[in-house]
């Protein structure tokens, strides 16, 4: 891979790189970038070339903020890792996960976290509720266990594709990430079925599942497997009694 | 449906596509509605004009990451325009056109004396080139049976003529201008109706031309912005379903049919951006007007980074573009350009329509 330091737009030179080099990273200097938060971010979701954000921890964190504002609530996806991993510590503080043991050198304090939170709480409830609802999406995946479980009609439905910013696809293939949140998570938010996000190809063209299954998430495998008693867990002990909400 | 040929994301391409749109025909005997052409306004060809653009195209190439694709010839009716042989026979204009994989013309089908000497200049100098041919047709005829059987019989009868050795690719045009105008406006701005009704003449959607860009001066906001919310009406109230998505190439619908594919237009030795609004605005008016000097494709360039970064940068000027996520290709169509230079902040965009062409969720009810 090689890095290309890069402030956007791209002059098309670096573009045009790009177009013989697709090994080629874009490193973007966010400070010194001419766009900022939400154009900022639509202009990296449509460029959709490999890229990620640099940006120096002296940078305004009000700034800072607005940028991260931004991610969450835009509706378009960007795969920019350095904002996933802030806002992945985000959602962990905010269900009350120990980030200290897990997150090394993270770009935000403690403290700047928790005051994100503090000030944005409806926000970050909605990003919170939407992961805390994936495993009604799950058990949707397995139309068996949905047969009986139904949980599109036995649970609160959301039919709205705004609730969270789209990006919130991106959590799911973060190494470790939704694994120690769904099983270190305190939170006590009511799962609901979100209705477009798990029935229609709205990320992109794509479906949820696309985001949803990958390396770094194995509880669809990991469902399957039980359903078909190749591993030793009933769906039941994992779910319990679900369907009643 | 075919999706068109230059559609395309940056990390699945190596090049730019270039596309000229070329003011080179005169004459045409029709006065199609909508229809704002100077049928006189091309001055002949030059040795002048001959080496600037053999300058340009030595720039657009490989090695500048571009590949030549469309040349469109305009403006008129090329079957009907007084001096189509004369300008495709000219060994300039061959060397010039051949630089391009596909010509492409314009045509309404209605007289079609001049097909047989047509095609013989198009075999014997354009052999090797892809054809496209557009057919104009007239939305408030879309009911009347025997114009509709005209234009059947006459276009299967030009692509016997002509006897191209690849398929010959079939577009269909019609002009934006006030529908309301018509006896039939209703049925006119249901996009459903129009498109079953001239379906069958051609492969993909009806592309809608904004042939009042063409008029001397620029269009006033009132005008211009009439025009561009008609046609978003259409779509948004037409087209708002995943089952009739597939209708849409509409010039205009994916997000990304701007991105790689570059457009300009050529006329009498100047050089004009072309925006895509629904379909490529072409239009004369000094701020479209690409200032250049050594005629090559860094001065181009240069252009596009300037208005690119103008539209980013007055989109928290316009009503709804700054949080928009289709924010990125309206700029690289340069829709929030024409915008501008039109005084306008209201979105032209049938973002409903674009949210299920592109599988990006469907807006709330109540938006447009």
């Amino acid at each position: 891979m090689i890095i290309r330091e890069a402030i956007v737009p791209l002059p098309i030179d670096q573009i045009k790189e790009y177009f013989n080099d697709k090994s080629i990273t874009f490193e973007i200097d966010y400070a010194k970038s001419k766009l900022k938060d939400t154009v900022f971010l639509t202009y990296l979701s449509n460029l959709d070339v490999p890229s990620d954000i640099k940006l120096s921890k002296d940078f305004d964190i009000e700034d800072t903020y607005k940028l991260i504002d931004a991610y969450m609530n835009i509706s378009s996806i960007s795969k920019i890792p350095f904002l996933e991993m802030i806002v992945a510590h985000i959602l962990l503080r905010a269900v009350a996960v120990d980030t200290d043991e897990v997150l090394f050198n993270p770009f935000l304090t403690n403290e700047q976290v928790d005051k994100y939170i503090e000030t944005r709480q409806d926000q970050v409830a909605k990003w919170v509720h939407f992961i805390d609802s994936t495993p009604l999406y799950l058990i949707y995946m397995f139309k068996g266990l949905n047969e009986v479980l139904e949980v599109e009609n036995n649970f609160n439905v959301i039919d709205e594709a705004q609730y969270t910013g789209y990006n919130i696809v991106n959590m799911f293939n973060i190494p470790g990430f939704y694994n120690l949140y769904m099983t270190s998570c305190t939170s006590t938010t009511p799962m609901s079925f979100f209705k477009p996000q798990f029935t229609e190809y709205m990320f992109k063209g794509k479906s949820f599942f696309e985001y949803f299954n990958n390396k770094n998430n194995h509880s669809i495998s990991m469902l399957s497997l039980a359903i078909e008693d190749k591993i030793p867990v009933d769906p039941k002990e994992i779910f319990g009694d679900i369907a009643n909400g | 449906m075919d999706n068109y040929l230059a559609s395309g994301n940056i990390k699945d391409s190596d090049h730019f596509y270039f596309n000229l749109g070329f003011e080179l025909l005169n004459g045409c005997q029709f006065n199609c509605k909508g229809c704002h052409v100077n049928k006189e306004g091309a001055e002949p060809f030059s040795d002048e004009m001959y080496e600037q653009l053999m300058s340009i195209m030595g720039s657009f190439s490989a090695k500048n990451s571009y590949k030549p694709f469309i040349a469109f010839i305009n403006p008129t009716d090329f079957l009907s325009a007084d001096n189509i042989i004369q300008v495709l026979s000219d060994p300039r204009v061959v060397k010039v056109l051949n630089h391009f994989k596909r010509l492409s013309f314009q045509t309404t089908y209605l007289n079609i004396s001049k097909a047989e000497a047509v095609g013989e200049v198009l075999r014997e100098h354009y052999s090797n080139m892809e054809l496209e041919f557009n057919i104009l047709i007239e939305p408030d005829k879309v009911d009347n049976i025997k114009y509709l059987n005209t234009l059947q019989v006459n276009q299967d009868k030009v692509h016997e003529i002509i006897n191209w050795p690849t398929k010959i690719r079939r577009f269909g045009i019609m002009n934006v201008f006030d529908y309301n105008s018509t006896k039939i406006a209703e049925l006119i701005k249901d996009y459903d109706y129009l498109h079953k009704r001239v379906q069958h003449l051609f492969e993909t959607t009806i592309d809608f031309n904004f042939s009042l860009g063409r008029k001397d001066s620029k269009l006033s906001s009132d005008e211009f912005y009439k025009a561009a919310n008609d046609i978003k009406t259409m779509f948004n109230d037409s087209i708002v379903t995943e089952e009739k998505s597939e209708y849409l190439r509409f010039s205009f619908g994916r997000l990304n049919d701007s991105l790689i594919e570059k457009q300009y237009n050529w006329k009498n030795g100047v050089f004009y951006y072309s925006p895509l609004l629904y379909e490529r605005y072409i239009s004369f008016i000094p701020d479209l007007e690409i200032p250049i000097a050594e005629y090559t494709s860094e001065e181009f360039e240069a252009f596009e980074e300037k208005i690119q970064l103008e539209q980013y940068l007055n989109a928290g000027k316009m009503d709804e573009c700054e949080q928009c996520p289709l924010l990125g290709s309206c700029v690289d169509r340069g829709i929030l350009y024409l915008m501008d230079i039109h005084d306008i902040t209201k979105c032209l965009v049938a973002k409903n329509a674009m949210h299920v062409v592109n599988g990006m969720g469907a807006l709330p009810h109540g938006s447009n």
